[in-house]
């Protein structure tokens, strides 16, 4: 058994914090200084902000359409916001993507330690992990990445120490983190899936002795310990949205669900070459070193008889392959937040060059423990590892001008104007980035306007499809009617009967069909629908927010 | 020896047991207080109900895990003596040895006694293996003269008198026993050939405070039927992991039934079992901690017989309910003692096991059956009784809970080498619903019958030699 020593703990808290401090930063910046939010970001916050704050506070108000492990984490933070509505208006959920991509960076530390590679290797990939312009974008925005990497990077390299330890402490984590990964972003069932195969494989072939049907009882034992975890986090979800909205997965059915925006904004693809095309540029964008390096990788391993780097590539593989199978059969978009996992992938893959030594700090060594060569790391770095390292930085290098690109880029392009500012630029690109950067401005205006009126409580009535900016700017949030409230229907219908004096709409068309406004008064823009006149229609500022139109409600007298 | 016998039982007379009446008195105190509740604020005394029920099912969870994982750590205080190291003792230096055998209608196991304890590796000279049979027990007793016992046993009849319990025999056997350690094996116990050895070489080793070494306790026939892999499982993890998990935070632990190796001093000092006490095992392990000794669990497999049959396994489990529940009671007859003597966490964890273990088998039914009913109605009393910080509370409580014993077994079964419990485990909420309804019967036992004992009948497996054994 290897001596039981961890990472220092000093060392590991100074690597947490100062990079939990440069995102956070950093997404101050990006969030009080530019007013470039994220609109996925955003809409999480004004689901964790209903929590509390809504005119019905209710833990359900979480709402069901995404798992919820990024809102429940928000959640703290919204119960600060009645006395600093900055928080939530400006989306400040940095100050909780932050700590999580920290430890997403903590993560690739300790898989260099257990690894045994030298002290230059682990903190320069450390580092070059840490520094690459999609981590620190996705640390500091609040989007619900820098919980997933988090998740996946812990359970990745739990995997890789159980190919080696055999501890079922490793097993146990591994299963703990894919089930927490799957509450944070429905992908990681991918890496269940194909996580679970593997250790079954390895686990039967590796049980040498004793005949094929106790090598097959211990083989499904061990996949079965992965999965109960995600298999529980699945139940578990499916189940509380049944009991609360009558229907257990609502990413589908619902008006709002994944299914639904595609059918709705279009931009889902119809698959053949340029959308393998397009998916395989995704994933080379954020690791352009993949290409040699997984091949180099994949051949070492092989000769050394090395199982961890074949944990890695099924851990992280396998959500770059469902993310790339989900654009091409039209399922989803082709963001390039889907391929993030590129990146540590790269990471992993680049520490893997470095020879295994002895994996310290075993709870439980397993019966098919593998005994590694104990020899201390040296303080420099084998040749193929400077090499590794190197092609990390130059990835690291066209991953940050990739992501300045609008075609592979769509939801990032617009920081080049953050970056490299040209007040004389009237170029279209230009012009482009500007409204990006500019979306939900018109939404906090609204929201000031709301605020100044002074309305009473529940009297503004709107679906948060797009009225989740209005609903994190305001100072008040108990003005607004919102679907979560359980009595939104009743009011829905009658909205003058149940004091309603405004109602806050968008146009019928793209993911405007399904604000329940429209489906529930489809003439309203036209006709009023007898219940209402238009008072005002503001036209957004931003990029793909849509006009929006508010009606004054009729009195029923 | 007879003054010191003598002695012993003043002590116990001392500690009398509780008698009906106490039982009754605060039984009846009890209830009382719970009925007037539900009469004059009905609701308030459901939700009180629900929500202390709710936090203790949280804490034993927790409790649990924490103690699991204790123990899952590779570094976890079992004892583990080599067989070369408990074989380098001369025999000149080994001490005296006394195994009780306590029996009472079973003259089918006595065969397996003779081969179990001529297999054990002991000078003959130092050790007395005495078979306690009651004077009226005329089948074992015929049963016994038949097999020749004479040359490995001596057969001890034990007067036939009130109460009818296997710690009454032990303690009669005690005045005769001649060892330096007193063990107990049940007739058909199969113990791994060299435990009596390594308990010498453990004891020598310990600190001088150790009364007591307990050894695991596994299963000869798991895979005979469904119920026996439950039971394994069940025992698997309780030996190997929750006992040391228990050992290593300085807690009482509750004995195994059988091969606890007694320190024969330290009985003489605090007593040895209490004959109305039907888990006097546990009973015991108790007062060890309470008088500042401690136990150890050693690395050594004694094999039994799991229990095949529902009827006769919810005879026995029942037994083991009440007798748990019997002992916390008696040991919190003073509570500030106890307290002083264990500390907080000590006290705490005595009580989630020996009260808890019972009660929640119990409430589990009740529980089962509201969210039975929730889910078929969703009628407005269950709505009532259970208030958002009740019902969330309870929820996470019922699928972390049930979840967590599940993985726990999970985790068991792949370290103790047994991956063929895999569907046991997977199916055990059934075994966990006889496990309730054995409470069920053991609490309500508590209350009119205390000090009866639920007698098992051993015999009812074909031990065949190529079971898997539970073993690490």
């Amino acid at each position: 058994m290897t001596s039981a020593i961890a990472p220092s703990r000093a060392r590991t808290h100074a690597i947490f914090w100062v990079v939990t401090a440069m995102y956070l930063i950093c997404g101050t910046l990006l969030g009080m200084h530019y007013g470039y939010l994220q609109g996925d970001a955003l809409s999480r916050v004004a689901a964790a902000r209903s929590v509390f704050f809504s005119r019905d506070p209710h833990l359900a108000a979480i709402g069901f359409i995404f798992t919820p492990l990024t809102t429940l984490a928000q959640l703290p933070l919204t119960l600060l916001s009645p006395w600093a509505s900055a928080l939530t208006r400006w989306g400040l959920t940095g100050l909780v993507s932050a700590p999580f991509m920290a430890g997403a960076v903590v993560q690739i530390y300790k898989i260099a330690f257990d690894r045994g590679c030298a002290v230059g290797t682990t903190i320069v990939v450390t580092a070059l992990f840490a520094l690459n312009p999609m981590i620190v974008f996705y640390g500091a925005n609040g989007m619900s990445e820098a919980l997933f990497l988090l998740c996946l990077c812990w359970a990745v390299r739990r995997l890789i120490r159980w190919t080696s330890t055999d501890d079922v402490h490793d097993l146990v984590a591994t299963g703990i983190g894919l089930g927490l990964a799957y509450l944070t972003r429905y992908d990681a069932l991918a890496a269940a899936a194909a996580i679970a195969p593997t250790v079954f494989v390895i686990t039967a072939l590796r049980h040498g002795y004793g005949q094929w049907r106790s090598r097959v009882r211990a083989a499904l034992l061990d996949a079965v310990l992965i999965t109960a975890p995600v298999l529980l986090a699945f139940g578990v979800w499916a189940a509380t949205s049944w009991l609360i909205t009558g229907e257990a997965f609502q990413q589908f059915s619902s008006a709002y669900g994944n299914t639904a925006i595609l059918a709705q904004s279009g931009g889902g693809s119809t698959g053949g070459r340029a959308a393998l095309t397009l998916t395989i540029g995704d994933v080379l964008a954020l690791g352009p070193a993949l290409l040699i390096l997984v091949p180099i990788g994949v051949l070492l391993a092989w000769r050394r008889r090395d199982l961890d780097t074949l944990a890695a590539l099924v851990g992280f593989g396998s959500v770059l392959a469902f993310a790339g199978y989900g654009y091409l059969q039209g399922l989803t978009f082709a963001f390039l937040r889907f391929y993030i996992c590129a990146i540590p992938l790269l990471a992993v893959v680049t520490l893997h060059l470095s020879a295994p030594r002895g994996i310290r700090g075993i709870r439980r060594p397993g019966r098919d423990a593998v005994v590694r060569q104990q020899k201390p790391a040296s303080r420099s770095a084998t040749p193929l590892a400077t090499v590794g390292a190197m092609l990390m930085a130059i990835s690291l290098g066209i991953t940050g001008i990739a992501m300045l690109n609008p075609t592979v880029s769509p939801q990032e392009f617009a920081l080049r104007s953050i970056i490299a500012p040209d007040a004389m630029d009237t170029s279209p690109q230009r012009a482009g980035e500007l409204r990006n950067i500019a979306t939900f401005s018109t939404e906090r205006r609204l929201a000031e306007y709301l605020d100044a009126l002074a309305l009473p409580r529940g009297s503004v009535l709107m679906d948060t499809v797009y009225g989740f900016a209005i609903f994190v700017a305001t100072e008040r949030p108990d003005t607004f009617v919102i679907p979560s409230d359980t009595d939104y229907t009743a009011i829905l219908n009658q909205p003058a009967q149940h004091g309603i004096r405004y109602i806050l709409s968008v146009p019928g068309k793209g993911r405007g069909e399904s604000d329940a406004i429209n489906r529930r008064y489809p003439t309203m823009y036209e006709t009023g629908s007898s219940i209402a006149t238009l008072e005002l229609e503001i036209p957004s500022d931003g990029d793909g927010t849509p006009v929006w139109r508010l009606y004054r409600v009729l009195s029923t007298s | 020896m007879q003054s010191m016998a003598y002695g012993r039982n003043t002590h116990c007379r001392r500690r009398r047991p509780p008698s009906r009446a106490d039982n009754a008195r605060s039984g009846l105190i009890l209830a009382g207080a719970i009925l007037i509740g539900a009469v004059v604020f009905p609701l308030p005394t459901l939700t009180m109900f629900t929500l202390i029920s709710t936090l203790g099912y949280a804490w034993t969870t927790l409790d649990r895990l924490l103690l699991f994982r204790r123990g899952l750590a590779a570094d976890a205080i079992i004892i583990t003596i080599t067989d070369a190291a408990a074989l380098a003792i001369p025999d000149a230096e080994l001490p005296e040895y006394t195994v009780l055998v306590p029996a009472y209608n079973e003259p089918e196991v006595v065969g397996h006694l003779i081969a179990a304890m001529t297999a054990l590796d002991y000078p003959r000279a130092k050790l007395q293996i005495l078979l306690l049979l009651e004077q009226d027990d005329e089948v074992t007793i015929t049963a016994a003269a038949a097999a020749n016992l004479e040359d490995v046993v001596t057969v001890l009849l034990v007067p036939p008198a009130e109460p009818r319990t296997k710690p009454k025999a032990c303690n009669y056997g005690l005045h005769f026993a001649t060892g330096t350690i007193v063990t107990i094996y049940d007739a058909e116990d199969i113990p791994e050939t060299l435990q009596l050895r390594r308990v010498v070489a453990a004891f020598e080793q310990l600190p001088a405070n150790t009364a007591c070494i307990q050894a695991k306790l596994a299963f000869h026939n798991p895979g005979q039927n469904l119920l026996t892999a439950w039971f394994t499982a069940d025992y698997a993890l309780w030996f190997n992991f929750v006992l040391p998990g228990l050992m290593r935070s300085n807690s009482p632990i509750p004995l195994g039934g059988t091969s606890n190796h007694l320190r024969r001093s330290v009985l003489d000092h605090i007593g040895a079992w209490d004959p109305y006490n039907v888990t006097e095992d546990a009973d015991l392990g108790v007062r060890i901690a309470e008088s500042g000794y401690r136990t150890a669990v050693i690395d050594s497999t004694t094999l039994e017989e799991a229990n095949s049959d529902p009827i006769n396994w919810i005879r026995q489990r029942s037994r083991w309910y009440k007798g748990y529940l019997q002992t916390w009671l008696v040991h919190m007859r003073r509570p500030r003692r106890l307290y002083r003597a264990l500390g907080p966490v000590a006290m705490m964890r005595f009580t989630t096991l020996l009260a808890g273990t019972p009660i929640i088998a119990c409430l589990n039914m009740v529980f089962w059956l509201i969210t039975l009913t929730w889910l078929l109605g969703q009628p407005a009393l269950v709505h009532q009784a259970f208030p958002p910080y009740v019902y969330f509370p309870a929820l996470l409580s019922l699928v972390f809970g049930n979840f967590a014993v599940l993985y726990m077994n999970l985790i068991t079964a792949r370290e103790t080498g047994n991956p063929a419990l895999l569907l046991a485990s997977l199916a055990a909420p059934l075994y966990w619903g006889m496990m309730s309804v054995a409470a069920l019967k053991g609490c309500y036992q508590l209350l009119v019958n205390p000090s009866y004992w639920e007698k098992t009948f051993h015999g009812l497996s074909t031990p065949t030699t190529d079971d898997t054994q539970t073993t690490t």
